[in-house]
């Protein structure tokens, strides 16, 4: 699967950097029960150079600005940043605007804990405030749901990420996110992904036909035409 | 260790023999130290050999089968390439006992290879096609009560050859992850892949000796054992495997890695004593004999053996002659008398001296891969590290035609990897990325350019406003910081030649006898030497390596022909 996302996403022109995260991200996704090929079914913005832009919010977040890219394109690149400021010593928060598919930034995570570093995720989507965690040294983050406190439309970011090296700064926000709804309408701990993992490598990833039809293809677009040419000299 | 630029030029990979821990050596030595029990279950053969075969396997700590369909197949399109879609024999390595209901499925699909589907029980699906001579040969010298003449087969040592073998989860298989955490016997790299070879071997031999008793049940003997072990397994590779070695290079450079480990523990801790050197002579005089056995219409490689030959010759003087003390004498004559081929002979016959010193690096071969940026290093630093670790891709000149001669794409015929010219042929915009040094160099100049303007900025912010070279930074950060990196090649020059990206992959698997029929692809030989299915249980002395024609003389079991009556 990840295999053929690869050169499906190639096939649509993103470069390589781009489809080789996003389809280890929806790979990850669909593979914890997080239905991440939905986000090859959706629309999307063309992909073209994004010029990303950095700025500074009035609690001095870093504001970056994806001009309604997916996060599974983008969510390696946003940890990298996290993880820089981070491991400076740091503790920004970027706040990502004009961005989809914010449950991508979970494999991404991932990458912060095999670091050393400690992160907290949080997001509104259409009914909850979703609040993902990863642990320093885990491999595997977990994720909260909770009661979204009602807000401007717009007013926040699309994202909010924040990495740090001591755990201290990661506790306090997810108590100040979380407050009086501890447990939240759904938890998803480390261990159930891991164990919802386990469920899926046995029994594979169910495409639908007419999305594996669209995948192939974009995939098809990346091989060339055969000649007698081109088979020569190269087996019998 | 010996460093980087040395171990890391591709003709010296290029030169490569199998050595103590390429991955078939590693997985007889389990089979036969833990004793697996394989067992025919089902040899349901017509008097031609066309059929279903099912071996059950009872491994260390699981069951498996391996079920093959052997077909009809008209010569006229018998063909080795990917491109194929008919074969001899195909075949699938299941976890478990396979049913009716499976076996039926597994009917549908196996022998449609790509074009078919199966499930998470199979493990590794894979296909064959008859070295038609030989098994003619083999299939009609056992019905008329004679062994097949060892000078023969000798010319092409195996009945099949093998022309893909496919695993982690490709065509609805099990994926690496499955395999790696709920088959331990197989969670090695390659292992399953190198075991359905293993059996592809054994049923070839059992199947030969079918046809024959079907033909001519009065007369018809079965093969000695001391013949059905010279039998191998053929395999042709071509570009397919080639990019492999470029889309995994922490584990290219593990392995490489591991190799050089062993021999420098060797140079350090294994005493030349009088004994060992004449051990090394011996096994160098195995070595030589090996390779004026084999057999190749490439005049060039039969150049290239000769030469190997006579420098054996020579190395085996200078052990004699001197006595070394320390196997750095050696090498270091090596390095600086005879070729790459005869270095890496000397290389390879060092690691079979001392398993005590080697083998526990076995379990060093698997590797989590993951290219990581490393966000906070100052970008200056990186350009840094490419004057340092890739100088070998700096100094390439780019703006020469040459250098940027041939491109690699996947052709629309099963996605085979090719090799395309220049301005000549089509698919250009369509290139793999496959030229890592070109990448560099691009990456280089452009982080030199953005730091004029921007000395103090991190790797991450660059990478930011510059998504397109994430993918080669973080290689560039991550290979850097191995012992070995990226394989120090220009894989668009014009004269580059992709077997020896092959022959290094194959060494490691433990392949032999290497035959390149062109610059693109090569046959060559698997297990020839290796011990049967029969030959668990019974004492086991791991020295199938370099193998070379049985002595009829000395083997007590060629004494009489055995009617199979």
């Amino acid at each position: 699967m990840t295999s053929l996302l690869k050169r499906s996403f190639e096939g649509q022109g993103y470069c390589q950097s781009d489809f080789e995260d996003a389809a280890i991200a929806i790979v990850w996704l669909e593979s914890h029960g997080l239905n991440g090929l939905e986000i090859c079914s959706s629309q999307r913005v063309a992909r073209t150079k994004v010029e990303v832009n950095l700025t500074a919010d009035e609690q001095n977040a870093t504001v970056v600005d994806l001009k309604k890219q997916s996060i599974a394109f983008f969510g390696r690149s946003i940890v990298d940043l996290a993880c820089a400021g981070a491991l400076a010593e740091r503790v920004d928060r970027l706040a990502i605007q004009n961005c989809c598919d914010q449950s991508a930034i979970l494999p991404s995570l991932c990458n912060i804990g095999a670091r050393g570093l400690h992160a907290l995720a949080y997001w509104n989507d259409d009914n909850f405030l979703c609040v993902a965690r990863i642990v320093a040294d885990q491999r595997i983050p977990s994720i909260r749901y909770l009661t979204p406190v009602a807000t401007e439309k717009g007013a926040d970011p699309d994202l909010n990420l924040v990495c740090s090296k001591g755990v201290q700064n990661i506790d306090s926000l997810e108590t100040s996110l979380t407050g009086d709804d501890n447990g939240g309408v759904r938890y998803i701990s480390s261990t159930d992904f891991a164990n919802q993992f386990d469920a899926v490598i046995n029994s594979g990833i169910e495409v639908n036909d007419e999305l594996m039809s669209t995948l192939v293809a974009y995939a098809d677009t990346i091989l060339v035409e055969s000649t007698e040419q081109s088979r020569l000299g190269a087996g019998e | 260790m010996r460093p980087a630029e040395n171990v890391l030029n591709l003709e010296r990979l290029g030169c490569l023999h199998p050595y103590r821990l390429s991955f078939m050596r590693i997985l007889i030595r389990k089979i036969m130290n833990d004793g697996w029990q394989i067992k025919r279950q089902t040899f349901d053969l017509d008097e031609n050999g066309y059929g279903t075969a099912i071996y059950s396997i009872d491994a260390s700590e699981g069951r498996f089968s391996f079920v093959i369909f052997a077909h009809y197949l008209d010569p006229d399109v018998r063909s080795d390439r990917v491109i194929a879609n008919q074969w001899d024999m195909t075949v699938t390595l299941c976890a478990g006992d396979v049913g009716a209901e499976q076996l039926e499925m597994l009917r549908q699909n196996v022998p449609l290879q790509e074009a078919g589907r199966i499930d998470t029980r199979s493990i590794v699906l894979s296909r064959a096609n008859k070295s038609s001579r030989n098994f003619e040969y083999v299939v009609s010298e056992l019905a008329a009560g004679r062994q097949p003449d060892l000078k023969t087969l000798a010319k092409v040592g195996y009945l099949y050859r093998t022309t893909g073998v496919y695993g982690s989860g490709k065509f609805g298989m099990a994926d690496w992850q499955l395999v790696r955490k709920k088959y331990p016997d197989f969670a090695r790299p390659f292992a399953a892949e190198m075991f359905s070879c293993f059996m592809m071997r054994q049923f070839s031999l059992e199947q030969a000796e079918a046809i024959a008793h079907a033909r001519s049940p009065a007369t018809a003997i079965k093969m000695d054992d001391s013949v059905k072990r010279y039998m191998g397994i053929g395999n042709a590779t071509g570009l397919g495997m080639a990019p492999y070695l470029i889309n995994h290079p922490q584990l290219i450079s593990r392995w490489i890695e591991v190799r050089e480990t062993a021999i420098a523990r060797i140079c350090q801790s294994g005493r030349a004593t009088k004994d060992m050197c004449a051990s090394m002579a011996n096994l160098l005089r195995k070595a030589a004999r090996h390779l004026a056995e084999i057999a190749t219409d490439n005049e060039e490689q039969n150049q290239r053996n000769s030469a190997t030959i006579e420098e054996i010759a020579e190395a085996i003087r200078f052990i004699e002659n001197h006595q070394p003390t320390d196997w750095q004498t050696i090498l270091s004559m090596a390095e600086t008398t005879w070729s790459f081929e005869t270095q890496e002979v000397i290389n390879s016959l060092l690691t079979e001296l001392y398993p005590q010193l080697v083998d526990d690096l076995e379990d060093e071969l698997c590797l989590d891969e993951s290219l990581q940026l490393i966000p906070q290093e100052p970008l200056s630093d990186t350009r840094h590290a490419i004057e340092e670790h890739y100088a070998w891709a700096l100094d390439i000149d780019f703006t020469e035609a040459r250098s940027r001669g041939v491109f690699w794409y996947r052709s629309q015929e099963k996605s085979e990897p090719r090799l395309g010219h220049r301005g000549v042929d089509s698919g250009e915009d369509r290139a793999m990325k496959m030229v890592i040094a070109y990448d560099v160099r691009q990456c280089y100049d452009a982080i030199c350019e953005f730091l004029e303007l921007n000395p103090d900025a991190s790797t991450a912010e660059y990478a930011l406003v510059n998504p397109e070279t994430r993918s080669i930074l973080r290689r560039i950060q991550t290979m850097s910081r191995n012992f070995y990196g990226d394989i120090q090649a220009n894989l668009s020059d014009t004269d580059v030649l992709p077997i020896h990206l092959l022959r290094c992959k194959l060494s490691f698997f433990g392949v032999s006898k290497f035959d390149p029929k062109s610059r693109l692809w090569v046959r060559n030989t698997m297990y020839q030497g290796a011990p049967l299915c029969g030959d668990i249980g019974s004492d086991f002395t791991d020295d199938w390596y370099f193998p070379t024609m049985p002595d009829p003389d000395e083997e007590h079991e060629l004494s009489s022909c055995r009617s199979m009556n």
